[in-house]
């Protein structure tokens, strides 16, 4: 790999990195807007998510007085986790940095290191509300895992490969997978297992103030200025990067499959109006629903593997 | 120096480090066996590297110290393999055991016991007979045994731990000896290659019954479900080192036992020999990480992970028969690969774990995780080491599970595509159980990173603990340093692994399965560049950071009392139990954990209605305990006390019973000849 | 301008009603675990001078002796609209 190669790859890296971040952002702020407006609302500006990160880098960093190195190391980690996701995922383009590795799998993984030190960050007050929002956030992904690691099985069964390059390029090339049963089934399982992994209705409330209605919010209340304003940038980075994987593997027209310039913007272009529409579609659906019980969370997360599974099932009966 | 007497040298150090145990004053005891034990673990070792490095057999037989049959041993690139596995825990524990010595294992027995575990447990993989195997094995038993009941004067459960692990163990022996004779009754000689020569001759049904009994003996004593119940009682109850040895390294030498007569002995068999293992597997894997998450002993918790750890390699082993069986033996090969390259990392990590776990029993003088917390600012490097160690078990990239899940991951996927139903129906349900297993084992392990070390103390003891002394820490510390590097850099286990697998399934028709610097699974799409991820995570990490500090204006921070709606009384109290934190996943699964609730109050002594205190008590007991071993015992008990009957103390009733005896077998003996 | 959950994620916190004597801890706490720059608003004569609980058993004082208080809001009660003029000062839109 020549210097200039590896600039560009790095360059590109960065590019899509920070437009995941700022495009995360704009996204939250998007999702408010059209739930205010449903509500009957004007609601805040699109691009408040944006400057509320600013003015929370500029706050006071403040630490509990039992917490460890953890507490200040999981905003990081979590944003990075993310971005490495992010470079590796096609998005943009069918070649992104890392493609030889870039795998379904690694994704996954990688988004669960950064939602496990979190969870470990909220233990790290010794507050109540702490413990119980990584208690159920554990509880979560523990039921949650299944259903994913099984959609991504349904979904590289036919591609016979878990590399997310390949899996976009053979929708691509092929147009009727989209239609085929296997893939109609792990989409939908897909999506509610989006909802629970970014912590969206119904699986969670992002804006509700009733601790005891928390999961993923209970594990953020210490955290103050600029460590919030990494967890906030985090979990942004996070919707816009499970959105894009959703709408990349189910309609992943617009990608660009070279790199040239031309190629790269329609991509980007093609990515935003996708990801707009279904983040649309999601703060549609969240003001006609409500966060269900807890405790009938595990039940949705078997609907969503069950569902899963008949995708796999599926797959290989029907050739 | 052949190789053969590098063994043997290795093998006569062990055994002088045992007596060096045994006759050295108590200050210097757990020293001067730690060095010779090093000498025997790099003598042994050397050997194996250059039997995977060169593919060839070293072998070794002399006819004297057993009689009739002699000692054989072989080591064949497999057995290299496991022996290079038992070195690379058992060399960390035993720097962990110098300073723990003077804790708990500075007994004369226990001082002795030990080097001969490690010996024997080097030279296991390298038995190449029956006699030399069973020697081996059962001495492996007896010194585990002594090993688990070092503290048996202090401490009832640990008497009740050592019986149940000898009662298991034997039998788990007695199914393996029986597997074995039933082998050499149809061969001329005892040793494996004569076995294995002729194993194919034998019908088919006695070939199931051989593979079903090694099956049930080597699981066992690998803590697959239903045989794992002394798991969690032995492994709690031993020494830390040892804990460490018999979890990494013994538990692995029934895998070995496995692959020894299902891959090498009986070469393979039909599809049906590995389906079963396949769901004993995944069952072992969903019951281990299940009780793991709602287990509040540390080291119970640790000891149902291996369990779990146990059952995903089981299910890899499954997998690859089923692989081999419907002729895709790349394929099958490939999850032999991702079995042993699991058992490899799961050793180090869970070697980890249990070293970290004894520091904390040190220092804080108690491993019921309801007891500890805020261990990580008493005790950082041994908190560090454990959390680096739980992040490897999770999965978490880069680190080496991560390496073995992906292995696994490919293996099955690879192999959804057969056309073969039962394969079909399998591979789905395994990528299931292992998905749910990766979940809970998270549970497990943020529950005990998150409730024994961060927050605060919830005992005085806990509140006490200090830093313990600096071997203990290194030895940990190895093992982590090997996890971060197996992750990093998995080319080198893999290489190895793969070597192993192609002396034990030659048909794969490649010269190697994964090549390159990062992972490239070949002849089939899949690749993983742990490097490179590795380099892009820490690059991630330093942006990260470094945007942090750029951004903010203020970069001091102010430390404050946390956040309690105000109340002026914060204590330890107030903070999640690790009972409460597993608590959602107990309910999702209660029908099938059915935990024993137990409520206490007691009543001001003036009126009923005023509650005094309140004690609230959750065990999940271990259904298979119950349900499966208990009935068994209470049937043995009553029949024993039906027999007492039969023993009134008289002399002339016994001469009567003899008499009859033997009048009854020399009718039988008239009649049938 | 939002409602949050914790006063760690708080620009301000508005108190209202006469600080008691069991409200003078979790007043100060609030204060404290609030990161800087912060906002105290008093809403309403009770927080801003006792207003009719002055001298009352309970009584400590109001807002402004026991935290420094930035912007003030009387009436008993304030109009809607003065206490939407005075928030709209302090974020100056």
């Amino acid at each position: 790999m020549s210097a200039a190669h590896a600039a560009g790859v790095v360059g590109a890296s960065a590019v899509q990195v920070i437009a995941v971040a700022a495009g995360g952002l704009v996204l939250l702020g998007f999702m408010r807007k059209v739930r205010a407006r449903l509500e009957g609302r004007v609601g805040a500006p699109i691009l408040q998510s944006l400057r509320d990160v600013r003015k929370l880098f500029r706050k006071e960093r403040i630490r509990p007085d039992v917490a460890t190195w953890i507490f200040p190391a999981a905003p990081v980690v979590l944003v990075a986790t993310v971005a490495v996701a992010a470079v590796m995922t096609p998005l943009i383009t069918t070649q992104p940095a890392m493609s030889g590795g870039s795998d379904l799998f690694v994704v996954v993984y990688l988004l669960l290191a950064g939602s496990t030190l979190l969870a470990l960050a909220g233990m790290d007050a010794g507050t109540a509300f702490g413990g119980m929002g990584s208690s159920r956030a554990v509880m979560i992904g523990a039921l949650a895992e299944p259903a994913l690691l099984v959609t991504i099985l349904a979904l590289s069964v036919t591609t016979h490969s878990s590399n997310f390059p390949a899996i976009v390029r053979a929708t691509l090339a092929n147009p009727g997978l989209i239609a085929s049963p296997a893939r109609l089934f792990a989409v939908a399982a897909l999506l509610i297992v989006i909802v629970a992994e970014s912590g969206r209705l119904p699986v969670d409330n992002p804006s509700t103030h009733l601790e005891l209605t928390m999961i993923h919010e209970a594990m953020i209340l210490e955290y103050a200025g600029p460590d919030l304003a990494m967890v906030t940038l985090g979990e942004a980075m996070r919707l816009a990067l499970l959105l894009g994987i959703f709408v990349n593997l189910v309609l992943p027209w617009g990608v660009a499959t070279s790199t040239t310039a031309l190629g790269l913007v329609v991509g980007l272009g093609a990515l935003v109006a996708k990801i707009a529409v279904l983040g649309g579609a999601l703060a549609f659906f969240e003001v006609f629903m409500a966060k269900l019980r807890l405790f009938r969370l595990p039940e949705l997360m078997a609907g969503a593997f069950v569902m899963a599974l008949l995708g796999v099932v599926s797959g290989l009966v029907v050739k | 120096m052949t190789a053969g007497s590098l063994v043997v040298i290795g093998a006569a150090l062990g055994a002088g480090a045992g007596i060096a145990g045994a006759a050295m004053p108590k200050r210097s005891r757990a020293a001067a066996a730690a060095v010779l034990i090093w000498a025997a673990c790099a003598l042994e070792a050397t050997t194996a590297v250059r039997v995977l490095a060169t593919g060839h057999d070293v072998a070794l037989h002399t006819g004297k110290l057993l009689p009739f049959t002699g000692i054989n041993l072989v080591l064949t690139p497999l057995g290299a393999l496991f022996v290079l596995l038992v070195a690379l825990v058992a060399v960390p524990a035993t720097l962990f055991g110098i300073g723990y010595a003077r804790h708990a294992m500075d007994s004369r027995s226990a001082a002795s016991a030990y080097p001969v575990f490690v010996t024997v447990m080097l030279l296991v993989p390298a038995a190449a007979s029956v006699a030399t195997f069973m020697v081996l094995w059962e001495l492996m038993a007896l010194v585990s045994l002594a090993l688990v009941l070092v503290d048996h004067s202090r401490r009832a459960a640990a008497r009740s731990a050592g019986t149940w692990y000898a009662v298991l163990t034997h039998v788990g022996a007695a199914a393996i000896l029986t597997a074995f004779l039933i082998l050499a009754a149809h061969s001329h000689g005892q040793t494996f290659s004569d076995l294995e020569l002729h194993a194919r001759a034998m019908a088919p049904d006695l070939r199931a019954l051989v593979f079903l009994l090694a099956l049930v003996g080597f699981g066992s004593k690998a803590g697959a479900v239903p045989f794992h119940v002394w798991l969690p009682k032995a492994h709690a109850e031993a020494p830390s080192p040892v804990s460490a040895l018999m979890s990494g390294a013994m538990v692995a030498l029934g895998i070995y036992g496995v692959v020894l007569v299902g891959d090498v002995l009986l070469g393979g068999g039909p599809m049906w020999w590995w389906l079963v293992v396949l769901v004993l597997g995944a069952a072992s894997a969903l019951y281990g990480s299940l009780h793991a998450a709602n287990n509040q002993d540390l080291k119970r918790l640790l000891a149902y992970s291996t369990t779990d750890n146990i059952g995903l390699v089981l299910l890899a082993l499954g997998a690859s028969g089923v692989f081999n069986a419907i002729g895709h033996p790349r394929l099958g090969a490939l999850s032999l690969v991702a079995a042993l390259v699991i058992l490899l990392n799961h050793a180090l990590f869970k070697g980890a774990l249990f070293l970290t776990t004894g520091s904390v029993q040190v220092a804080a003088g108690t491993r019921d995780l309801d007891d500890l917390g805020g261990l990580l600012r008493r005790m950082p490097q041994t908190g560090a080491l454990f959390l680096v160690a739980a992040a490897s078990i999770c999965a978490l990239p880069p680190l080496n599970g991560f390496v073995g899940e992906w292995l696994l991951f490919q293996s099955l996927l690879h192999g959804a595509h057969l056309g073969n139903t039962a394969g079909d129906i399998a591979i789905p349900i395994a990528v299931a159980a292992l998905a749910l297993t990766a979940g809970l084992t998270v549970a497990a392990f943020v529950k005990a990173a998150g409730i024994g070390f961060l927050g605060r103390p919830r005992s005085t003891g806990a509140e006490a603990a200090t830093e313990v002394p600096a071997t203990m820490r290194a030895g940990a510390g190895l093992l982590v340093a090997s996890c971060v590097v197996a992750g990093v850099v998995p080319m080198v286990v893999v290489s190895s692994v793969g070597r192993a697998v192609r002396a034990v399934l030659p048909h794969t028709g490649a010269r190697s399965l994964v090549r390159g610097v990062n992972l490239q699974l070949v002849g089939m799409k899949g690749a993983l560049a742990p490097t490179i991820l590795a380099l892009a995570m820490t690059v991630a990490v330093v942006a990260a950071v470094a945007l942090r500090r750029v951004a903010s204006r203020r970069p001091a921070s102010r430390v404050s009392e946390a956040w309690g709606c105000g109340r002026e009384l914060v204590t330890a109290r107030m903070q999640y139990t690790a009972t409460s934190f597993a608590e959602p996943v107990q309910r999702v699964f209660d029908d099938v954990l059915r935990p024993v609730r137990d409520l206490d109050v007691s009543h001001v002594a003036e009126s009923r209605y005023m509650v005094e205190s309140a004690t609230y008590r959750l065990t999940v007991e271990d259904r298979v305990e119950l349900t499966l071993y208990l009935p068994v015992i209470r049937a043995v008990r009553r029949w024993g006390q039906a027999a007492r009957r039969l023993q009134p103390g008289s002399v002339h009733r016994y001469l009567i019973y003899g008499l009859t005896a033997l009048v009854v077998t020399l009718v039988a003996v008239a009649v049938l000849a | 301008m939002r409602l949050v959950a914790s006063p760690r994620h708080a620009d301000g916190l508005l108190v209202t009603g006469p600080v008691t004597r069991n409200m003078v801890g979790p007043l100060i706490k609030t204060l404290e675990a609030t990161p800087h720059p912060r906002v105290v608003i008093a809403v309403g004569d009770c927080a801003c001078d006792c207003g009719v609980f002055r001298g009352g058993y309970g009584v400590v004082g109001a807002v402004g002796d026991v935290i420094g208080v930035d912007v003030s809001i009387p009436g008993c009660p304030p109009d809607p609209t003065t206490i939407v003029e005075a928030l709209r000062g302090i974020t100056g839109r």
